[in-house]
């Protein structure tokens, strides 16, 4: 088994008869369960038309919605949560049938989810005509439906729903600095369960983990993109203070789970301490956008996770966040040309003088 | 037992506990082979992934800066030392391609020189005011960079030449037609897709992965679906937009036909059915919302979710002929 490469079940089942953790008779049922399980033509939908089932659900469940409201069914916030109920109900009952009964089943018991619980977070606001109550309904149900409904758009959608609810709670409570407490509890949350995908042996909890984190990782990026447009970066304040301090913590634990990691498997920690002095110098130099530093964290979970899906939206964030922090400078072209041409020799210096130990000198290519 | 594709798949822990759940693997055995799965980066991957990053992000910072100061000075600068700039920077990535290829990096560099050629066109432009059209411009650019785009062979860069093309497309619509270039966009990017196919079939392809023809088969169908929606909820229609569907239509009949039933790519039978939903959806939209009938909007979710129920169907049935063969 290669380093660097993922391995294969083939390789996994070696390794584990190597160690004498399974038996001939293990070793059979376990390539007959790969056979049910993979051998088949794929069971589960490629990513282009789980984007087309989602995108359907949602435009669905808003035509559904708007029905029900046009009719007047109704009338009362105590009948919109009541209805709520029974579609969430019913979507979790036809998910059973849609198992078996197709593929139509399966999208008409998503779109009534996702009505569903619409509704029973406006019947909630409604009935005790409070947008806390329903902000809070709404983190109930974020919690509850990826176990009461389990299937990936319905999970990344309520790690969507979580933080969106969680934002508006904390700002209707006026919870001093609600922004930056929401967005970093999204940030760091997503993030734990992206971590926690790939170290759980709990099926119930683990599969869940992954599609509910990226829609808490999704959300503190829209927000983050949202404050770039919003605010304009490069203007210092208790927000953005908050935010890189906040993210830069973030990023700090990241590094010390990677460095406990490296330790714990008896390697060589070359060059550890790089990380934790780059977040440090990082968020030091860009106090005013904190895009930067949860960025510079999302590549690098990526990259620990072996998630490109992930290292993808880091490398992204971070050229746009970059990008987004010159530009708000208010100085003029040759001083921005002059920060610009000093960061990048800092950074192309500090690689030079540590390349021998980084890559342990047998990287000549790069 | 275990075929070859099944036991060969990567070992991911999503993977690893279904399994676990259907041969009754203990929970150490499980909690060890996760471990194994999980494959996390060593000290070396640490260090070149840090190497890499650093040289990437201090070169585009440094290059950012570079760029800074020359747009600072420019209207001080002489028309000399101008193009010179830039030619200057045309003629080192043209000597690095040609020291790098066919690596990845003369590929970069040998983008980065046909990037360059467009700010050395509206240069040109800017200092002998040749009153071209922006189109021109565009249509120049790439026409000036299709020896290196051929020779290349790089996705990347047919990707910028292709894009700059539908600029140059686009903008003549505005500034010259006066009219949505839908159907010439489509017939460009559909272009650029068969020949894309054609390119696959060769005994040594120029491109391995599909994504660009990905993009182009979206670039193809887009402008013909917005043209289509437009037609069926605007108030002026033209024959030009029952042209457009007509194109649309055919299209996507070719495409269905071409790809269906154990085809290579259902990326773009998804692309093509998306079209089809959006239209349907708008036909009916339009024929029955505008009575403010409540029922209506009761119908408009049924019929959606019984398109995506049926495309999702459809295009599952072509992945499993593909995969199982038939």
């Amino acid at each position: 088994m290669s380093r660097g490469k993922a391995p294969t079940l083939r390789e996994v089942l070696g390794a584990l008869e190597a160690e004498k953790l399974s038996d001939s008779g293990t070793a059979g049922r376990f390539e007959k369960a790969v056979d049910e399980l993979y051998g088949k033509p794929a069971k589960t939908n490629p990513w282009f038309l789980r984007v087309l089932v989602g995108t359907g659900a949602w435009v669905a469940s808003l035509f559904l919605i708007g029905f029900i409201f046009a009719t007047g069914m109704a009338k009362s916030g105590g009948a919109w949560a009541f209805m709520g109920i029974i579609f969430i109900a019913g979507a979790i009952f036809l998910r059973k049938i849609g198992e078996e009964g197709g593929d139509f089943f399966s999208q008409l018991s998503l779109a009534g989810s996702l009505c569903g619980q619409g509704m029973v977070i406006i019947g909630t606001g409604m009935v005790t005509d409070s947008g806390e109550a329903g902000a809070l309904c709404g983190i109930i149900l974020a919690i509850l439906m990826p176990w009461l409904y389990p299937e990936t758009v319905q999970r990344f959608m309520s790690g969507i729903l979580f933080a969106g609810s969680i934002s508006v709670l904390t700002s209707l409570l006026k919870v001093p600095q609600s922004h930056p407490i929401s967005l970093l509890l999204a940030a760091g949350v997503g993030g734990w369960m992206l971590y926690q995908d790939r170290v759980s042996i709990d099926t119930n909890y683990a599969n869940a983990f992954k599609p509910v984190g990226y829609g808490l990782v999704i959300s503190a990026v829209v927000m983050l993109v949202a404050d770039s447009f919003h605010l304009g970066w490069a203007r210092f304040g208790v927000l953005t203070m908050i935010l890189t301090v906040g993210l830069g913590l973030l990023a700090l634990l990241l590094a010390w789970i990677i460095v406990r990691d490296m330790n714990g498997s008896r390697e060589k920690p070359v060059a550890w301490f790089l990380p934790l002095a780059g977040i440090v110098v990082v968020c030091a130099m860009t106090t005013s956008a904190p895009g930067i530093i949860g960025a510079i964290g999302l590549l690098t979970l990526g990259f620990f996770r072996r998630d490109k899906v992930v290292m993808a939206l880091g490398i992204a964030c971070l050229g746009l966040f970059l990008s987004s922090y010159y530009y708000n400078m208010g100085l003029t072209l040759l001083q921005k040309s002059e920060i610009l041409v000093l960061c990048g020799a800092v950074l192309l210096i500090a690689r030079a003088l540590s390349r021998g130990m980084l890559t342990g000198g047998r990287d000549g290519k790069s | 037992m275990g075929n070859a594709s099944g036991m060969d798949m990567e070992a991911t822990p999503a993977r690893l506990r279904a399994i676990a759940d259907n041969c009754g693997l203990s929970p150490n055995a499980l909690n060890r082979a996760i471990q194994i799965a999980d494959n996390r980066p060593d000290s070396g991957e640490w260090g070149r992934f840090m190497s890499y990053a650093m040289l990437a992000i201090g070169s585009a910072l440094a290059l950012a800066g570079v760029i800074c100061f020359f747009a600072y000075n420019w209207a001080n600068m002489g028309k000399f030392i101008k193009f010179g700039l830039v030619e200057a920077a045309i003629v080192a990535m043209v000597v690095g391609a040609w020291k790098l290829l066919p690596r990845m990096s003369g590929k970069a560099a040998l983008t980065a020189a046909s990037v360059l050629v467009g700010p050395l066109l509206a240069v040109y432009g800017q200092t002998y005011q040749t009153g071209a059209d922006p189109y021109q411009l565009f249509l120049s650019w790439a026409l000036l960079i299709i020896p290196w785009v051929v020779l290349g062979m790089f996705d990347g860069l047919w990707l910028a030449f292709m894009a700059i093309l539908n600029t140059a497309l686009i903008l003549y619509g505005q500034q010259i037609a006066g009219r949505g270039m839908f159907l010439e966009v489509f017939l460009l990017n559909g272009a650029g897709f068969v020949a894309w196919e054609a390119q696959s079939i060769m005994k040594k392809p120029w491109f391995s992965g599909r994504w660009l023809a990905g993009i182009l088969s979206i670039g193809a169908f887009l402008p013909l679906v917005i043209s289509g929606v437009s037609l069926i909820v605007g108030h002026e229609r033209e024959m030009r937009d029952l042209v457009d569907l007509f194109f649309f239509l055919g299209a996507t009949v070719l495409v269905w036909l071409h790809y269906r039933g154990g085809g290579t790519d259902e990326f773009v039978l998804s692309v093509s059915t998306a079209g089809v939903m959006v239209l349907v959806t708008a036909l009916i939209g339009n024929a029955i919302l505008k009575n403010g009938d409540h029922g209506a909007l009761l119908f408009m979710a049924l019929v959606i979710i019984a398109q995506v129920a049926a495309a999702v169907a459809w295009i599952r049935w072509n992945i499993s002929r593909r995969e199982g063969g038939v």
